[in-house]
């Protein structure tokens, strides 16, 4: 697999050396690395974070928004994601204009449906899945559930997404050939898969 | 009179299994038994089955690697299931996928 992306938190920047994560992603078959900061109030937006230097990896600065009111507020030129995780939520950034990517839409319940995927592919918002969501219990299998459902979905309205980690520890990561794997149970074809794990899906320069 | 078998006949190549051979090295230590743990794993997330089929062999294990031989068809299967071993195994590396058990070495 080749231009294989993942995010992650900037939490496992700050646990581990520059150097471990370089073997760490290295043996995982991963080169571009987003890096997020998670953004709650307005406030935050204006604190800078300073990334390592690495000569192997492709290490970019992200944010993640965990209300689409912050989207207003974000001047920056950087990649950012936009938390979901409610059904008002859903709708609101599914029918944006001003937002280009959905985080997380599973929840307790379904709370995304055709009419939010029929708007995802209008307004061009591409949904990212959190895959670490499937690992953990309680609600592994309600999770999992929801996910085959919306991609399904997704799938037929021609919505482009993905699944990243957004990994705090070394734990949270998986290598690209398990992803792939994984990712046929999904009812995806092996070219899809590849497309939608590279990085090109992030920055649509294919 | 019916001469009976004493000897079963070769299995020719075209009806044997492929099977492919995977190199595993995970973070945490995994003192017990892990030829148990994949099996019921899997069992777990595919059913019995599909496990029969798979014919899962742990060939070779140390505290923190393992070498797996599985029928190829369900070489997908089982890396899904290596997707669920978090707890027991941390951060899983697939470090070789080979057909044969030289090529590993």
């Amino acid at each position: 697999m080749k231009n294989t992306f993942d995010f992650v938190m900037d939490d496992l920047i700050e646990k581990y050396s520059i150097e471990d994560l370089e073997e760490t992603f290295t043996k995982l078959n991963i080169k571009n690395i987003y890096v997020f900061r998670e953004i709650s109030k307005k406030e935050d937006l204006e604190k800078d974070f300073i990334l390592p230097k690495s000569k192997i990896l492709k290490l970019k600065k992200a944010y993640l928004l965990k209300e689409p009111s912050l989207a207003h507020f974000y001047k920056k030129k950087e990649l950012f994601l936009v938390t979901s995780q409610s059904l008002k939520n859903n709708t609101v950034i599914s029918t944006s204009k001003n937002i280009p990517f959905l985080y997380n839409p599973l929840s307790d319940k379904l709370i995304f449906d055709e009419q939010n995927a029929r708007s995802c592919f209008q307004h061009k918002v591409k949904v990212i899945f959190n895959y670490n969501l499937l690992r953990d219990k309680p609600l592994q299998n309600k999770y999992l559930k929801q996910n085959l459902f919306i991609v399904n979905l997704l799938k037929i309205h021609l919505v482009d997404f993905t699944f990243a980690s957004f990994a705090k520890t070394k734990e949270d990561l998986v290598s690209r050939d398990i992803l792939f794997s994984l990712l046929k149970n999904f009812d995806l074809e092996e070219s899809f898969i590849l497309k939608i794990l590279s990085k090109g899906m992030v920055d649509n320069k294919w | 009179m019916v001469k009976l078998k004493k000897k079963l006949n070769v299995i020719r190549p075209t009806l044997r299994h492929k099977k492919i051979y995977f190199k595993l090295e995970f973070t945490k230590e995994y003192s017990n038994n892990l030829f148990s743990l994949f099996l019921k794993n899997y069992q777990n997330i595919f059913g019995l089955f599909s496990l029969v089929n798979a014919n899962i062999t742990l060939m070779k294990s140390t505290k923190n690697t393992a070498i797996v031989r599985i029928n190829k068809d369900y070489k997908d299967s089982f890396l899904t299931s290596i997707f669920y071993l978090k707890q027991d195994l941390g951060l899983v590396y697939v470090t070789k996928q080979v057909s044969t058990l030289k090529s590993l070495d």
